[in-house]
């Protein structure tokens, strides 16, 4: 490239080249108004100090990324991660998530007489053995279970040392409560699912439902499904009542679509949805059967069997 | 000694925008960047040696660049100096196996450059250098009236190609429109909103660049015939937008 040189003094010359920049050179010799090529130009200085500029902004914002998320993160950690797990098997099925400082972050259910629960108790700022006593306490006061009934808790925690911690404490605290607890140091166990004891454990329940409780007796004007029709003679006879009420070589029929094609008519006769107040134990009061499920869907979940076979947290009334 | 170190760091901090002030510092200090060249050449420079004239331009780079964070200003001008003159020689180390024009022969003591035909005509290109010469002097001149000098030019000039291309456009739209220019001669203003509107371009950018504008506004006025062809690929620059 051609340059043009536009002025010359002892340290530096200036010089325009055919793009039209003036630049500082070394002046090595020239005159003003000579046309000069390859001159020693001067290193940019704007350009390095725009590349260190963009370091320096880059490593600040990296700092400043790095300070608002360590901290964040150290609390996250402390507060809001979940270190530990307390399942208590009732009925209710409330699991509690605790965090490194042995405070409840969430309660959690997958029944609805859980999230009930969880809906009626505030945990906010509670430690593991006040939340692990106002549920109890809540449970036993809505009769989900009752003085002498005996509830598995089950501890899963990061480390077995933390679980024996959680343990310890829990043994300590929850005895004061009229029920039996067993406090296990693992994971809740797997429930197979059975239709047979859901059967069973509805039928008792209905036998036995208290007056807050929902019973789970189909209205007459709802779709009758075969599986439901099957259980109630078995309801009304409290001798055959452990029996499962379908045959175990039957097939389990389907639910129909048409309540017109729902066979076995004399079960219908004998048993119609209207007629469960008159096979109700004695001892219970009247209750209105207006809040009726409307089908299958609503029947409750099965709890954890006990390892004598009994369900537990049920009261069977005599 | 003190007092000295003091004294030149203050001329160094008032050189970095007087340029004259700067010419006198480096006369002043002519000894000093004499000695560091010589250290580098292992030999006393003269005055029409390219590595004393590069020893004075670091060290008129240092001046620019120096700050008191950095240190003495003497060392470092000194290593300025050195790191110039590296550079200076590694530049001319791949014209290593090149021959000089100015290499004698032994025997008639005559130069090469002497026994190649020249087909420059000497007096034309110093005809050519002596016109470019005024048109330079009317050009710093009415710069002048302006309020603006060729050394700031220079500082103002843009660096990236992206900003050049803005004020390239901008020239070529003032020079399309020759009112925009009997405006700015007659108001000595330079139309910057006019110039940002046709040229599309920022108007940020060509405040920045107002005194590079004028320079090259001004070479877009009648005269400068010889600078106009200089840039003339500005021009078409411009044009071929």
């Amino acid at each position: 490239m051609k340059y043009i040189v536009m002025k010359c003094t002892q340290g530096y010359a200036v010089l325009m080249d055919e793009e039209g920049r003036y630049v500082f050179a070394a002046n090595l010799g020239y005159k003003v108004g000579q046309t000069v090529t390859d001159p020693v130009i001067m290193a940019d200085s704007t350009d390095n100090k725009r590349g260190i500029n963009i370091v320096l902004k880059t490593v600040a914002a990296a700092a400043c990324v790095i300070a608002v998320a360590l901290p964040c993160y150290g609390y996250y950690t402390k507060n809001l991660k979940t270190y530990s797990t307390v399942t208590i098997t009732s009925d209710a099925a409330i699991s509690m998530e605790i965090n490194s400082s042995g405070k409840v972050i969430r309660l959690k259910s997958d029944t609805e007489y859980g999230r009930e629960i969880i809906r009626k108790i505030d945990i906010k700022g509670k430690n593991q053995l006040e939340a692990a006593n106002e549920i109890l306490q809540t449970e036993l006061s809505e009769g989900y279970i009752s003085a002498g009934d005996t509830v598995d808790v089950y501890i899963d925690g990061n480390s077995s040392k933390e679980c024996e911690n959680i343990k310890s404490k829990l043994e300590e605290e929850l005895p004061k409560h009229d029920i039996k607890v067993n406090i296990h140091d693992e994971k809740v166990p797997a429930i197979k699912e059975e239709k047979e004891p859901v059967i069973k454990e509805e039928k008792v329940k209905n036998e036995n439902k208290l007056p807050h409780e929902k019973p789970t007796i189909p209205t007459p004007s709802e779709p009758v499904t075969e599986a439901k029709v099957n259980i109630k003679p078995t309801a009304s006879k409290p001798d055959e009542a452990v029996k499962p009420a379908i045959p175990d070589d039957e097939p389990i029929p389907e639910t129909p679509t048409e309540p017109a094609k729902v066979p076995d008519p004399p079960v219908e006769e004998d048993a119609p949805p209207h007629s469960e107040k008159q096979n109700r134990p004695v001892h219970e009061p009247p209750q209105p059967d207006n809040r009726e499920p409307n089908n299958e869907n609503d029947i409750k979940p099965e709890p954890p069997m006990h390892k004598d076979g009994d369900l537990p947290h049920e009261r069977i009334h005599p | 000694m003190n007092s000295k170190t003091h004294e030149i760091i203050s001329r160094v901090y008032i050189a970095k925008t007087d340029n004259r002030e700067a010419d006198e510092l480096i006369s002043d200090y002519m000894p000093f960047i004499k000695a560091e060249t010589a250290k580098f050449i292992n030999r006393s420079p003269e005055q029409s040696d390219d590595e004393l004239s590069i020893a004075m331009f670091a060290f008129y780079e240092a001046i620019r660049s120096y700050s008191k964070l950095r240190g003495s200003f003497l060392k470092f001008a000194a290593l300025q100096i050195k790191n110039r003159l590296i550079d200076y020689y590694r530049k001319e180390k791949r014209n290593t196996g090149n021959i000089s024009l100015n290499n004698t022969d032994d025997e008639d003591k005559t130069e090469l450059i002497d026994t190649i035909s020249d087909s420059r005509d000497d007096f034309k290109e110093a005809e050519m250098r002596e016109a470019t010469k005024q048109e330079i002097a009317e050009l710093s001149a009415q710069m002048e009236e302006f309020g603006v000098s060729i050394e700031d030019i220079a500082e103002n000039s843009p660096k990236q190609h992206r900003t050049l291309e803005i004020c390239s456009r901008a020239v070529h739209y003032a020079r399309n429109n020759p009112q925009l220019l009997e405006d700015f001669l007659r108001t000595k203003r330079v139309p910057i909103a006019a110039l940002a509107e046709g040229a599309d371009a920022e108007r940020k950018t060509l405040e920045r660049h107002r005194r590079y504008l004028v320079a090259m506004l001004l070479i877009c006025t009648n005269g400068y015939e010889i600078m106009r062809g200089h840039i003339m690929q500005v021009l078409k620059g411009g044009e071929s937008r």
